[in-house]
Order: C-alpha cells, then sequence, then structure tokens
C-alpha cells in the first residue's frame, strides 16, 4: 500500500504553473477584448443619441441645446481630469482593481470626448456655419472609425 | 501578410464609409463634398503627430 505524503502537496510542481499560465492569460485577453469592443460601442451608441437630442433641441429651443452641449462636454472633461488626476491616478499604484478602473476609464474618456466632440461640433457647423463645414467633422469622425477598425483587426491577429 | 490583409481591410472600410457619407451628403444637398477630405487628413495627421511625440 502506498502511502499518501503529505509534504508532496506543498512542493509545487513547475509544470502545474507552464499549465495554468496560459489559460489565465487567454482568460484576460478575451475579457479585454469582449470589454472594449462593448465600451467602444456603447459609447458611440450613448454619443450619438446625445448629439441626437441635441440636433432636436436646436431646432426648438436653441439656446438650450447650447447649453445642454457644453453641460455634456465640460462634463466628459471635468470627469476626465477628476478622474485621472485626483482619483485613479493616486490609487493606480496600489491596487490592481482600480488599475483595470483608470485603464478603461482613459477609453472611456477618449472615445466619449473623441465621438461626440466631432459629432457635435459637426451638428453645430451644419446649423450654424454652413452645411460644407460640418462634413469636415463627419471626415474626422470617419477616419477615427478607420483608425479604430485597424487596431481591432491587429489585436484580432495576435 | 495580415498586416497588409489589415490595410486592405481598413481601406475596404475607408471607402464604404466616405459612399455612405456622400450618399447622406447627397440626401442634404450638400454640394462641396471635398471639405470631408479635410477633416480625415487632419485627423491622420494629429494622430501620426501624437504617435510620433508620445512614442
Amino acid at each position: 500500500m502506498i502511502e499518501h505524503d503529505p509534504l508532496s502537496d506543498l512542493i509545487k510542481n513547475p509544470n502545474d504553473d507552464q499549465k495554468n499560465t496560459p489559460n489565465l492569460e487567454k482568460e484576460d485577453i478575451s475579457i479585454d477584448y469582449f470589454f472594449n469592443l462593448f465600451v467602444a460601442f456603447f459609447f458611440f451608441t450613448a454619443s450619438l443619441v446625445l448629439a441626437l437630442i441635441f440636433s432636436i433641441l436646436i431646432q426648438t429651443h436653441p439656446e438650450l441645446a447650447l447649453i445642454f452641449y457644453a453641460l455634456v462636454l465640460f462634463g466628459f472633461v471635468g470627469y476626465y481630469i477628476l478622474g485621472i488626476l485626483l482619483f485613479a491616478h493616486i490609487l493606480s499604484k496600489t491596487s490592481k482593481k482600480v488599475r483595470v478602473f483608470y485603464k478603461y476609464h482613459k477609453k472611456i474618456v477618449e472615445y466619449g470626448l473623441g465621438t461626440f466632440g466631432l459629432v457635435g461640433f459637426g451638428f453645430l457647423s451644419f446649423v450654424y456655419i454652413g452645411r460644407d463645414v460640418a462634413l469636415v467633422f463627419f471626415g474626422g469622425l470617419l477616419a477615427i472609425g478607420v483608425k479604430e477598425f485597424y487596431k481591432w483587426l491587429e489585436k484580432r491577429n495576435k | 501578410m495580415r498586416n497588409f490583409l489589415n490595410l486592405i481591410y481598413a481601406f475596404i472600410v475607408l471607402i464604404i464609409g466616405l459612399y455612405l457619407i456622400s450618399a447622406i451628403a447627397e440626401a442634404l444637398k450638400i454640394l462641396n463634398f471635398g471639405y470631408i477630405f479635410v477633416g480625415l487628413f487632419v485627423v491622420f495627421a494629429l494622430l501620426v503627430l501624437l504617435k510620433e511625440v508620445l512614442d
């Protein structure tokens, strides 16, 4: 009869580590990948909805629309400055969870500011400056879309 | 090879996007479509500049 050696449980088998790490990494990458897609999609649609509200408001109450747009834009900027400078940056050195939050926080604001800023300025110039000039902002939006698509393709191939 | 394919895919998306915006512009009776390239090149130039500065 072979007796079970309790010490063997305590001694780590080096092969166990090798087996476990690739799985963990794979899991992390897939979470990262879907989360990024979700964030990009969510903020793109959210900014489009906000821009739509803005475009309806600008026809009925032009002054309210400008205040609404300024509030949302400054809200984004304020969130960015507060989040990054005050909370996330200080805490990012201490806990892993906050470090992850900091990483996504930056992405959220970049997507939000980029899409909402361009769509909003596009609508503003469409109404106030001229229809042709609005195309400049929509061209910029298309450029960002193509860049993000290329980044996504590169990530998918890795 | 993969990078080359990625570039082709991105280029296809760019062309489709340009076509869609041109269709919208036509529906809205915007005649000067050339302005879209100003925005495209400005953003692309900014991205390249930012990458150079940050790297």
